[in-house]
């Protein structure tokens, strides 16, 4: 089977004699969707553009194979993307550790794969991983050591989604990490006026362990940035500041301070 | 490195810390900045108007100036339980710098400490690359 593939069955309850009702198979779809492009983005972080196409479709159980197809355009992250997909789906039903660069919300995405089997399915398989209720347990692990603390982030401000809600992404420099930030209506002027603009927040952040950037913000103050154009250079900075250390040695200067 | 740049000490591999500056400024390279770092720079050795310019600098959108979350206090904790193992000691301070670009999973931390430069690599800190300011490219700077 190529690399290219990926290849999912969910079996129907035994009172359906296992057939799969098109409700379980519709959501299903839909997740698995989502977590593939939540993947692609984390690899390429650019906007997915992965296209899928069925390989082969059987009933009964639902058995479908999906096969990925080169982007119209642009760099190929079709090899990287699947298997981060494979990978996590496997980490996360044997409760090891998963990508760092996955946020929260792509790990809830993932915990709805196994929606299918609160309705009318018995089992969901992808690949060679059968998912059970242990998958969700070990998600529930992952996604319950968030530790908060209050603090600041800064990044750049995208993809606000007021729709029945208040939040935005924010980018952090660092590609592969976005931050969920909430924010109250109080901010929402200055979010709209933010918008593609280097901003800090500060809040309470929610961190997964070991993480360098928070899952989440609930923020309670945010600054926009000027333009870096607009900012003084780090070479611009050589000698500036000629009595910065007190007249010491910078290395001794900086072994006093920690010495103390 | 950051004192070193702010007075120019001429001992001090200047066109090195110029080229990773350079790559900085063209935005080839993220800077992650602990805020451990910053506590050490007091605005009463600076002027006004350089207090501002240094802080402005920070200010840009590939410099990450880096908190203490929980997640970088406990990797320091356990950086230095690993170098007591060894019969080292690191001060909190340093381990907390350490921890931050671990976390961070920076390329290299960048310092002139000849203590930390001697741990790079190490299982201490978690394989880590410390060295003198060079930048990515790995061309020395030219003076």
């Amino acid at each position: 089977m190529s690399d290219n593939t990926i290849t999912v069955r969910l079996v129907g309850a035994d009172e359906d004699n296992g057939v799969v009702r098109f409700d379980d198979f519709r959501e299903f779809c839909d997740n698995l969707a989502q977590c593939l492009r939540k993947s692609e983005a984390v690899v390429s972080s650019k906007r997915p553009r992965i296209p899928y196409r069925i390989r082969s479709l059987q009933s009964g159980s639902a058995c479908v194979t999906l096969e990925a197809l080169p982007p119209p355009n642009g760099q190929d992250h079709r090899k990287e993307t699947l298997s981060l997909f494979r990978g996590t789906v496997a980490s996360l039903q044997e409760g090891q550790a998963i990508d760092h660069r996955l946020d929260r919300d792509a790990i809830e995405t993932y915990r709805r794969l196994i929606s299918p089997l609160r309705a009318n399915t018995k089992e969901v398989w992808i690949g060679q991983s059968q998912l059970t209720t242990q998958f969700e347990a070990n998600i529930e692990r992952i996604l319950g050591t968030c530790v908060p603390s209050e603090g600041s982030v800064s990044g750049v401000l995208e993809r606000v989604n007021v729709h029945n809600k208040r939040e935005f992404v924010l980018y952090a420099p660092i590609p592969g990490y976005s931050i969920r930030c909430v924010f109250p209506d109080e901010l929402f002027d200055q979010v709209r006026t933010a918008i593609k603009g280097h901003v800090t927040v500060w809040g309470k952040m929610y961190f997964r362990q070991d993480r360098p950037f928070p899952d989440m913000v609930h923020v309670k103050q945010m600054e926009l940035h000027p333009p870096d154009d607009t900012l003084p250079t780090l070479g611009s900075l050589r000698g500036f500041a000629p009595d910065c250390s007190g007249g010491m040695e910078s290395v001794e200067y900086v072994r006093g301070i920690r010495d103390e | 490195m950051f004192v070193a740049w702010l007075k120019e000490e001429p001992d001090k591999p200047l066109a090195d810390i110029a080229a990773v500056a350079a790559e900085i400024d063209a935005n080839e390279a993220v800077l992650v900045v602990p805020v451990t770092v910053l506590t050490e720079m007091q605005p009463s050795k600076f002027t006004a108007e350089q207090w501002d310019s240094f802080q402005k600098t920070l200010r840009r959108s590939n410099v990450v100036v880096a908190d203490t979350t929980p997640a970088i206090a406990e990797r320091a904790s356990r950086l230095r339980d690993r170098a007591e193992a060894e019969g080292r000691k690191i001060k909190t301070g340093d381990a907390t710098i350490i921890a931050t670009a671990v976390v961070y999973g920076v390329a290299v931390l960048h310092t002139f400490e000849p203590k930390h430069i001697n741990l790079s690599g190490s299982d201490v800190v978690e394989g880590l690359r410390i060295t003198q300011p060079l930048p990515l490219s790995g061309q020395k700077g030219l003076l």
